[in-house]
């Protein structure tokens, strides 16, 4: 271990050593960035939920396994953040509110090459999906977690989790179906 | 086998299946066209998926949570400093006692020390004022009687003593030498 891995990085971090922390920040904004708003859908919003996940891991650093990688921890608490986010922003039962948040609209379709436009098409049918389908889709395709531990992470039951991830890709499927 | 259903080709695409269940579904798949079309409806959902690149972050967000980060705050009170502190005090009123009952016998010995005064004769066949010698009489000094108090330390005051002061070193070490509550500024 060596002072500019990860792991060298997050012991001068748990001290209070703001570059060491910094240098974090910069590997991994991007990753965790993108975690936020595949849930999200926002920049903005995606960009706030990023600033706060890293303050708290900041804080729970003490607590980091230094045996497992960083930027799935980092990215599990991104989606922390947004789960939190998404119920302070329509309150009761907001995740399993079926209407989803208008999708960020910049960059215009109009302006992005063929690929680039249905990539962003891919992005909208995501966003369009409920909250709850989207967190389930995130933490089983982006972060590979499996059943159990999306279940665990989530602390919902096993068959709710399944039942949500297994809708959600049959919305995908017949929503994306003129893309295959 | 009658159709498969979803949860059967989700868990099929997501290896979840048993070993049998998986060689039963495989066989399905081999001889129905409906249920090979849905697998591979999801499986596209997969490579969809898998295949979406990131969004590129529009700037750098590290000064952004560097500003957001709480500022260090020193702790008067820490539950290792209470700790410290009992035990200090806890060996400061065990000691003090060790060493009343030490120095009592010693005070009390010299509390009323008795003095006789010593007296020197002399005889000056010369001088005839003989009434004046007694004036150069030195009393007599005598050394009162004194016993040194023995000090006894017994095995279990020692090891008392040893561990107060691992412990002290101990706590001390933690509260003072493993601050991280805070940022380093």
């Amino acid at each position: 271990m060596s002072p500019t891995d990860d792991n060298g990085l997050i012991l001068l971090a748990a001290q209070g050593n703001r570059d060491a922390f910094s240098e974090i920040v910069r590997r991994h904004q991007q990753a965790v960035f993108n975690a936020a708003y595949r849930v999200l859908g926002n920049v903005g919003d995606a960009e706030d939920a990023t600033q706060e996940a890293f303050t708290r891991a900041f804080q729970f650093f003490d607590k980091f396994d230094m045996d497992r990688p960083l930027t799935p921890w980092l990215k599990r608490i991104a989606v922390n953040v947004c789960i939190n986010h998404l119920e302070g922003v329509k309150p009761a039962s907001s995740l399993d509110d079926e209407a989803a948040p208008a999708p960020d609209p910049s960059p215009g379709p109009e302006a992005l090459t063929v690929n680039r436009a249905r990539d962003e098409r891919i992005r909208i049918e995501l966003i369009q999906l409920p909250p709850r389908y989207r967190i389930v889709i995130e933490l089983r395709h982006f972060q590979e977690l499996s059943y159990e531990e999306i279940a665990k992470e989530l602390k919902r039951p096993l068959s709710d989790v399944k039942s949500d991830l297994f809708r959600a890709r049959k919305l995908l499927a017949e929503r994306l179906k003129d893309l295959t | 086998m009658n159709h498969l259903t979803d949860f059967q080709l989700n868990e099929y695409l997501d290896n979840t299946l048993d070993t049998s269940t998986r060689r039963e579904v495989d066989a399905h798949l081999q001889t129905c066209e409906d249920c090979s079309a849905h697998l591979v409806e999801l499986k596209d959902v997969f490579t969809i998926l898998k295949t979406l690149p990131e969004v590129k972050l529009r700037r750098d967000l590290s000064s952004a949570i560097l500003a957001r980060l709480p500022q260090k705050q020193t702790r008067l009170w820490t539950s290792s400093l209470a700790a410290q502190l009992g035990a200090a005090l806890g060996v400061f009123i065990w000691f003090s006692m060790q060493v009343a009952n030490f120095i009592t016998p010693i005070i009390s010995a010299f509390r009323f020390p008795q003095f006789t005064m010593p007296s020197f004769q002399f005889t000056v066949p010369d001088f005839q004022f003989s009434n004046l010698y007694s004036l150069f009489s030195i009393p007599k000094f005598q050394l009162p009687p004194f016993d040194f108090p023995t000090f006894q330390l017994s095995t279990f005051n020692l090891a008392f003593i040893a561990i107060s002061i691992f412990l002290l070193w101990l706590v001390g070490n933690l509260s003072l030498l493993h601050d991280r509550s805070g940022v380093q500024k």
